[in-house]
């Protein structure tokens, strides 16, 4: 029943306008990740979606409308955002990003959720009651990962969950997230920088130059076409 | 006598403390001064006043005091704080919290005249000895109430979900906007603890200075020199900050020659000081600074 | 599962619409260009005004004119400070206070009428210096802070330092004119204040125009850039406060020779936050604007103490919370706003 449907006539930060006519759509459970360019608008669509950008259009999710809302109650509708940066709660301990995480929820449950996603991750149980800042940037993603899926989203909204990384760490942090989403059929929008692995676990691609959108398709059509694998695969 | 000095100083000590405390509490919510927080506290002592002279017991009217400040200030906050705080703008602020602060005080004036009046102790009057020095019942009162507002205030961040949305909110607004917490809402609510707490520290102060309009501007600027000192964003911070600056105070005016005078300067050489030698306080983290 | 978000209002896009009232007050606006024999006609027929006032009108009018001079003074230099330079003092009391008892002091100790006013720049440009060199490193609501405990210190620093003030007691002055001169006490303030606050209005509207008003306005709006462009963010800053310091100091120094005492309390915080009140009400970042606000805070207490004691606070406080939502130009914006267009009609040549 929940399935994005964006279709953003415009929509920028006060009288800046960044992203023109954008339409796409995340069928429930399923997978689009969005490439482009550095400048592109790629984060500017997530920040739309949930709600911290001025926008014209509609963003349809289930039988709500997005549009007006603010981000905590886009939150609570099911929509969870990973932002860029990862939005770590730098001087609350690993277990209290967690419970944040889960602030949508029964408090039960909460703390529940967070002992599994503690047990689950030894990297970051190990350090529950430690300052977040102190965790290395790997760390800190999965954790981000972590805290999003803590609201059980129907939806999880990834900014460049690679972005400094080293590449084994990243490749590893994509088979977390492609099991993760698959367990709990959360469906995904992913931004990323990192073509080649996006597109492995994506299901539908689009291409955004200068805030259009220029190219969409199946992610394995995209993998193969040659102005993409040119500009984005390095090939 | 040094011993006697040392107790007054505790005192007043922790009221500074409470004052400043909701100093802090708007600090972490909004990042920003309010300076009519003094203002707000001493309508709630004459709320409380006005209150017991209608024969509500004391008790009774510091909390419906409390109540009611806690709601103005939340008000406060939503109409004139937030739309400049959104636009990060200093000057614009300072001017409204200013304006605010006088309007208050005339509103008081206006309504209570500029007599002193009476409020009664909240703890009786007479004196308890402790360790050989008699320290008024109020004095006693005083430090254990602020101790435990202090103490609830902590509890109430460290170890309930309310708290750990606020110190989210503080940590990473946009975050923990995105993780479902409504950010204005747990202003509002800093606010709201702000005022009341502001509330008690007006109605507790109040015995001992006499109840006047000019009452809480002093005391405004040593809580300001104890928030500053025990850094802008630690509630511990303030406490501490005030019985530090309290106790100064008291030993200053004693001490020193023209002492009295001197009470005055001291806020101020401690503000100054510490915004240059130690900016973040003793007990504020760092980043804090960029105001 | 998500029904209750469609709760919110609608599209955030803004459709375009009339201009509200609003924002047509908060709208910048240029200064008014009259034409040239307009402005020469203005100026020409005001000086003559001021010149004659205190030959006709009673000592107590002349009073509160020369009053009117002195905030003038004042605010002239707290916008250069405040609207200029984007540094908040709530403090200006504390040097409008040391100016005051340069004059005092001064004619305690002989110095003459020209001597002492000259001690009332001096002093409070060197404090001022002194004062600035560490208000470089705080920012808004920090300099905010330390200028309101200035501001609150100020009377008790003054009882404090009895040697030289002579405490609450406080110091009478000699302010009448030199024996040759056929004017009396108020008539001789006066004109010394018109004097005065012409010479500190021309030298405000160079600076503000000048190469230093820019340099001003750049480390005001943005540091680091006109770091970058050669600006000295520090020296500016600190001159920038020195310079003002030392208006509010020659002003208290004519506030003390027209009252021909001083006492601590006449410097308390009321007097700073009237600062502040005059030049938000008549303008900040603008010259004239300090001659609306001087007005203001000289003739509406006036008219409000006659209401209750409270009505003037209560106006203050008002105002500063009004203008700062609805008219951050002041009063000087929404003259403007109003007579722009007519002005730009009147007929002749512009310079
Ligand atoms: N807060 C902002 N205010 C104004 N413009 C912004 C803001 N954030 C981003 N932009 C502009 O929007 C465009 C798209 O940015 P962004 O969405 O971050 O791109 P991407 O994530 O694809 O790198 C850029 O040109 C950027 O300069
Ligand atoms: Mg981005």
């Amino acid at each position: 029943m929940s399935r994005l449907a964006v279709e953003i006539s415009e929509a920028g930060y006060g009288p800046v306008t960044v992203l023109r006519d954008v339409e796409l759509e995340v069928p429930e459970g399923g997978r689009l990740v969005i490439l482009g360019a550095n400048g592109a608008g790629k984060t500017s669509i997530l920040r739309t979606i949930s709600g911290l950008c001025r926008v014209s259009g509609s963003i349809r999710w289930g039988d709500a409308e997005l549009v007006g809302a603010p981000p905590y109650r886009v939150a609570a509708a099911g929509i969870a955002h990973v932002p860029q940066g990862r939005g770590t709660f730098g001087d609350l301990t690993v277990r209290e990003n967690l419970l944040v995480g889960g602030a949508t929820r029964q408090r039960r449950t909460a703390l529940a959720d967070a002992d599994r996603w503690l047990e689950r991750f030894p990297r970051l149980g190990e350090r529950a009651s430690r300052a977040a800042s102190g965790l290395s940037g790997g760390e800190q993603q999965l954790l981000a990962i972590a805290r999003a899926l803590m609201s059980a989203p129907r939806l999880l909204l990834l900014d460049e969950p690679s972005l400094g990384l080293a590449p084994k760490i990243t490749v590893e942090l994509f088979a977390t997230l492609d099991e993760l989403c698959a367990e709990t059929g959360t469906a995904m929008l992913l931004v990323e920088q990192n073509a080649e692995l996006a597109l492995g676990i994506a299901e539908q691609a689009v291409i955004l130059e200068s805030g259009r959108i220029t190219i969409r398709g199946p992610a394995a059509e995209l993998r193969d076409n040659d102005d993409v694998r040119r500009a984005y695969l390095g090939v | 006598m040094l011993l006697q000095q040392l107790a007054d100083g505790v005192a007043t000590g922790a009221i500074y403390g409470a004052l400043a405390l909701a100093i802090v509490l708007v600090y972490r919510a909004s990042r920003t001064l309010n300076f009519a927080q003094g203002e707000l506290a001493l309508l709630g002592a004459y709320v409380s006043w006005q209150l017991v002279a209608w024969g509500v017991p004391i008790w009774a009217a510091v909390i419906v005091s409390m109540a009611a400040l806690a709601v103005l200030s939340v008000a406060a906050e939503k109409v004139l704080v937030r739309p400049l705080v959104k636009r990060h703008q200093a000057l614009p602020l300072i001017i409204v919290t200013l304006g605010l602060m006088i309007a208050i005080n005339a509103l008081i004036g206006w309504a209570w005249t500029y007599q002193t009046k009476e409020v009664p102790p909240l703890f009786g009057s007479g004196t308890i000895d402790l360790l050989g020095v008699a320290v008024s019942r109020q004095d006693v009162g005083i430090v254990l109430t602020v101790l435990a507002v202090a103490i609830g205030l902590g509890i109430l961040f460290e170890y309930t979900p309310l708290g750990l949305r606020m110190r989210a909110a503080i940590s990473n607004p946009e975050s923990a906007e995105l993780s479902g917490i409504s950010t204005g809402r747990t202003m509002s609510i800093g606010w709201a603890i702000a005022g009341g707490v502001g509330a008690l520290a007006g109605t507790l102060i109040a015995p001992e200075l006499f109840l006047h309009p000019g009452m809480m501007a002093p005391v405004l600027i040593y809580a300001f020199a104890a928030a500053t000192l025990g850094g802008l964003d630690s509630p511990p911070g303030a406490l501490v900050g005030g019985i530090v600056v309290g106790v100064v105070e008291n030993l200053a005016g004693t001490y020193l020659p023209h002492g009295s005078d001197f009470k005055q300067v001291v806020a101020l050489v401690i503000i100054v000081g510490v915004l240059l030698l130690r900016p973040q306080g003793i007990f504020g983290r760092r980043e804090v600074v960029r105001v | 599962m998500s029904t209750d978000v469609t709760a919110a209002p609608k599209a955030r896009g803004e459709a375009p619409r009339r201009e509200s009232v609003a924002a047509w007050l908060r709208r910048p606006r240029a200064p008014l260009s009259p034409p040239r024999w307009l402005a020469i006609t203005s100026v020409v027929v005001g000086a003559a005004a001021l010149v004659a006032v205190p030959l006709v009108n009673p000592s107590y009018i002349n009073l509160t004119v020369t009053l009117v001079m002195i905030w003038t003074i004042v605010g002239l230099g707290l916008n250069l400070l405040v609207g200029f330079g984007g540094q908040v003092s709530l403090g200006h009391s504390a040097f409008f206070a040391i100016g005051a008892y340069a004059v005092a002091v001064g004619g305690e100790a002989g110095w003459g009428q020209g001597l002492s006013l000259l001690a009332a720049a001096v002093v409070p440009f060197v404090v001022g210096y002194v004062v600035g060199l560490p208000a470089l490193r705080l920012h808004g609501l920090q300099l905010g802070l330390v200028t309101l405990a200035l501001a609150m210190a100020t009377p008790a620093a003054i009882r404090a330092l009895e040697p030289l003030t002579h405490g609450s007691r406080g110091i009478s002055i000699d302010g009448d004119p030199p024996s040759w001169m056929p004017l009396a006490h108020d008539q001789w303030v006066y004109y010394l204040a018109l004097a005065l606050a012409a010479v500190a209005y021309v030298i405000t509207r160079r600076l503000a125009k000048g190469r230093l008003g820019r340099s001003f306005v750049a480390v005001r709006d943005a540091e680091l850039v006109a770091e970058t462009l050669g600006v000295n963010v520090w020296q500016t800053k600190t001159r920038l406060f020195a310079t003002s310091a030392a208006y509010a100091g020659v002003a208290g120094g004519l506030y003390a020779m027209l009252l021909e005492f001083v006492g601590p309390e006449n410097f308390n915080l009321a007097l700073s936050i009237s600062f502040v009140t005059l030049i938000v009400v008549g303008g900040l970042a603008s010259v004239p604007g300090a001659v609306l606000g001087a007005l203001f805070v000289q003739y509406v207490p006036t008219l409000t103490s006659d209401i209750s004691a409270a009505a003037t606070g209560a106006t203050y406080g008002v105002v500063l919370i009004l203008f700062a939502f609805f008219l951050p130009y002041g009063l000087v914006g929404l003259v403007r706003g109003s007579l722009g267009r007519l002005v730009a009609r009147i007929p002749g040549r512009r310079t």
